[in-house]
């Protein structure tokens, strides 16, 4: 009976997963569609140039060998700059947490980073740095405060009575870190992490876009605005969102594994 | 040793809710401590687990490192299994068959350890809060209602199992069930709102 009732859940839940990605298919269609309508009812490649040809031009740059190394140069630069920001983040967070006096110091940093326009920053930092190090420094800066904000939020808001708890048992910090402080503070940190991955691909990009670093996914941008070539410019932002999209299904599959792995209290600690 | 509770007062926002309390937990034995809501029963408790400081006096004969406690709430991890809340406290390693074993006195199967304490009920994920301060390193025992929301049959074992356990170690139970009091027997030990007394 319950073997039935589960195999029929299974069912409904195949079928409308199956739905939503056949929805999903036919959203894009449709919106492909009307790209390739309008591309057409324009009729000037300069102003709008139509999926078909992105595509091509796409798959034309993609047997070019510089193509992966101007992928890759981006890439690693803006995660680089990405992974320095939780490591920091989660440092000062925690050095916030524990002592009152880092967290008054560190408040006005952080406003004042939080509210300075990201051009200023690249500007800033091309004249301090050069544009070698542009695009790891920019999404370093844009993805800092909101590693650390939320990290603290989360440490600020640990269960009180399971660090009662904790402390009337003498439960060791390394146990107290991976069964009460890791799991609390886990689903402020994913947050950060969603909102942080999509700041550093959009600000890392913008700073090389301006800075030019020889290269770089920005430099090609530019140059394409240079040329007025529509086809290049939309291929290589479709470059950019599947690049940031394939990295934020990793790292965030990653993440969770982590979190279930510590949800079985087989991390090690315990 | 015994626990030496010596004028011990706290007030909340102005409000006093230990008054001089002065009381003498017997080492070894079992204190009830019972009163109306609102006498301090749990500020009491909380004192001695080192949760709260007192505003005056003082306790002596405590150990602060070896205590335990099955508090009001369970106070559980809930993405730990029964086991792994257990192994969180204990200092030494517990053998797979001991926790077996514990687990079989109060009722639970080796199942009920092994899944996440959120997929357990009320009943269950008291019980396993009961074996965590049973089966942690401690001299003295602090616990405050341990058998609410349990069925007759199960609490009765598990108090037998509670019973056996805490033998030779100093236990405060905090309680309004005369039947609790009652079976557990030692001292008495009465709280009234800002007034406090003891009857042995």
């Amino acid at each position: 009976m319950m073997d039935s009732i589960s195999r029929d859940k299974g069912t409904i839940k195949e079928k409308y997963t199956g739905k939503k990605q056949v929805t999903a298919v036919l959203v894009l269609v449709f919106w492909l569609g009307v790209w390739q309508i309008s591309a057409i009812l324009v009729g000037h490649d300069l102003l709008l140039v139509s999926p078909l040809d992105v595509v091509a031009t796409l798959f034309s740059q993609m047997k070019e060998g510089a193509f992966w190394s101007t992928v890759s140069y981006s890439f690693l630069r803006i995660v680089s700059g990405f992974l320095l920001a939780i490591v920091i983040g989660i440092f000062l967070a925690v050095l916030s947490a524990a002592n009152s006096v880092v967290k008054a110091l560190l408040a006005p940093f952080f406003s004042v980073i939080k509210s300075i326009p990201v051009a200023s920053f690249i500007i800033l930092i091309l004249i301090w740095a050069g544009s070698g190090s542009l695009s790891i420094i920019i999404s370093f800066l844009m993805v800092l405060p909101v590693i650390y904000m939320n990290v603290l939020e989360g440490i600020l808001h640990t269960d009180k009575k399971l660090l009662d708890m904790a402390k009337v048992f003498h439960v060791s910090f390394p146990k107290k870190l991976g069964a009460i402080y890791i799991p609390g503070v886990m689903p402020y940190f994913v947050s950060s992490c969603k909102i942080g991955l999509g700041l550093c691909w959009k600000s890392g990009i913008a700073a090389e876009v301006i800075g030019l670093p020889t290269g770089s996914i920005g430099e090609r941008l530019y140059q394409a605005k240079i040329f007025l070539s529509t086809a290049d410019l939309f291929a290589w932002t479709i470059v950019i969102v599947a690049v940031s999209y394939f990295f934020e299904k990793v790292f965030l599959w990653g993440l969770l594994h982590f979190a279930r792995h510590l949800e079985k209290g087989d991390a090690g600690w315990i | 040793m015994d626990i030496r509770i010596q004028e011990l007062t706290k007030a909340y926002n102005g409000k006093i809710v230990l008054d001089r309390l002065t009381a003498l937990l017997p080492h070894g034995e079992v204190t009830v401590l019972t009163g109306a809501s609102g006498s301090g029963k749990t500020t009491l408790a909380k004192i001695l687990l080192g949760l709260e400081t007192p505003d005056s006096g003082k306790v002596e004969g405590m150990d602060p490192t070896h205590l335990a406690a099955v508090f009001q709430e369970d106070r559980l991890c809930e993405q730990l299994s029964g086991t792994g809340n257990i192994r969180l406290v204990m200092k030494r390693k517990a053998t797979p068959q001991e926790l077996l074993a514990a687990f079989a006195e109060v009722g639970l199967t080796e199942e009920d350890g092994k899944k996440p304490v959120r997929e357990l009920s009320g009943g269950q994920k008291r019980r396993i809060a009961i074996l965590r301060a049973m089966l942690a390193d401690s001299d003295f025992v602090c616990l405050d209602e341990p058998f609410q929301g349990m069925d007759k049959q199960t609490k009765e074992k598990t108090m037998a199992y509670v019973k056996k356990a805490i033998a030779g170690k100093t236990v405060l139970l905090i309680t309004h069930d005369s039947g609790e009091a009652e079976y557990f027997g030692g001292q008495g030990l009465f709280l009234q709102p800002t007034l406090a007394q003891q009857r042995t």
